[in-house]
């Protein structure tokens, strides 16, 4: 089976009102749907697996978003089907993220993106 | 060794990481891929000669990457074919099917 | 022998210029004889939105008919009939979640409804996936 590699790299985009990230939700879907997916994070995603990410409910009035997403539940959900999640170690660095804020994943150096996403048949970039 | 397609519709003066996606490619190239940057929308702004843009000048030097520009995303910003790189090869969107569509070819939209 | 090209467009109507570069994509690969999926996801669900309308334009004081402001809709039915006239294959599939969550439900003739399921499918009966998605 082909496998795919979904690089999600925008974050925290209408996350509140979707209780979701729609890129991850949709990975994580296809995965259930039988695709070989793996998911890499770049750029500000790399925060989607903060262990510290703790959103309020927002209220509107009498409306409200009653269960905003913990997106590093969300990834940990993802491993546990089997696929890997991974995030380029740059881009951390680059935000002041200590390896220690993250949930159990891999990182890998900019340096080796080219070798690493070479392995896969279908690259998906979100 | 693989073929890739990289479509960049982003600009490299409000997107810092199509400078890194330069880079990507760069890498790859040197690891004797072959890439085509097909460059449509605001990623055609990379393509003036005189725009000062990390990376780009030396992706048009390198044997295995071929530098795309969508002909309709050049008239729409007023660019004219004078003032692009010279190695730019100015595309058309039947082009783009063709390279999107063609055997071993990885498509990355970004 | 025609190709498949399986294309997943993420954004709404009048909100990026991935929108036009995709159709445009799309046309072209249906013109050259060969199939197309597309995936409507998120905002792109509101592409073949039935009830669009056009508007006239105060600034540019051009009514109704002068403005002619061109509607996704239509260009979703103008695609279906290229690949009638080409008698190639175009699908085109709305995800149903989307869909229901933004009340775009009533479509131009054409679209189906379905979700990540026939996603997957598509990508492995296709020759090529193309995502374009939304950024910022």
């Amino acid at each position: 089976m082909a496998t795919i590699l979904s690089v999600i790299d925008t974050a925290y985009r209408a996350t509140l009102e979707e209780q979701d990230d729609t890129s991850l939700w949709f990975t994580h879907a296809c995965k259930n749907s039988g695709a070989d997916v793996h998911i890499l994070l770049t750029g500000n995603a790399v925060n989607y697996a903060v262990k510290t990410q703790n959103p309020k409910p927002l209220h509107l009035g009498t409306s409200s978003v009653s269960s905003p997403n913990k997106f590093h539940e969300d990834l940990e959900s993802f491993t546990k089907t089997g696929s890997k999640v991974f995030f380029i170690k740059e881009d951390l660095i680059e935000r002041g993220i200590g390896t220690d804020s993250l949930i159990g994943i891999e990182g890998i150096k900019r340096s080796n993106l080219a070798s690493f996403i070479d392995d896969y048949d279908h690259i998906w970039h979100w | 060794m693989s073929k890739y397609l990289f479509i960049e519709s982003r600009d490299p003066f409000e997107s810092k990481d199509t400078i890194q996606l330069y880079g990507l490619i760069k890498e790859l190239s040197h690891q004797g891929h072959n890439v085509a940057l097909y460059l449509v929308q605001n990623g055609a702004f990379s393509s003036r000669k005189n725009a000062k843009v990390q990376l780009f000048p030396e992706l048009l030097k390198e044997q295995n990457i071929k530098v795309y520009v969508d002909d309709y995303s050049l008239e729409e910003r007023g660019i004219s074919k004078d003032e692009i790189h010279q190695s730019l090869v100015v595309s058309n969107v039947d082009q783009l099917s063709d390279l999107v569509l063609e055997e071993g070819r990885k498509p990355v939209w970004h | 022998m025609a190709k498949t090209l399986n294309i997943l467009l993420m954004d709404p109507p009048y909100e990026s210029s991935n929108t036009a570069t995709s159709l445009r994509l799309i046309e072209a690969t249906l013109k050259k004889g060969n199939n197309v999926t597309v995936f409507a996801y998120e905002g792109a669900t509101a592409l073949s939105f039935r009830h669009q309308k056009g508007h006239p334009n105060p600034v540019k004081k051009t009514s109704l008919e002068e403005e002619k402001h061109p509607l996704t809709k239509d260009f979703v039915s103008a695609l279906f009939e290229v690949a009638k006239k080409k008698d190639v294959e175009f699908k085109w599939v709305n995800c149903g979640l989307c869909v229901d969550e933004r009340g775009v439900g009533d479509w131009v003739e054409g679209p189906v409804r379905g979700g990540p399921p026939q996603f997957v499918e598509a990508v492995q009966k296709s020759d090529k996936t193309l995502i374009v998605a939304t950024t910022r």
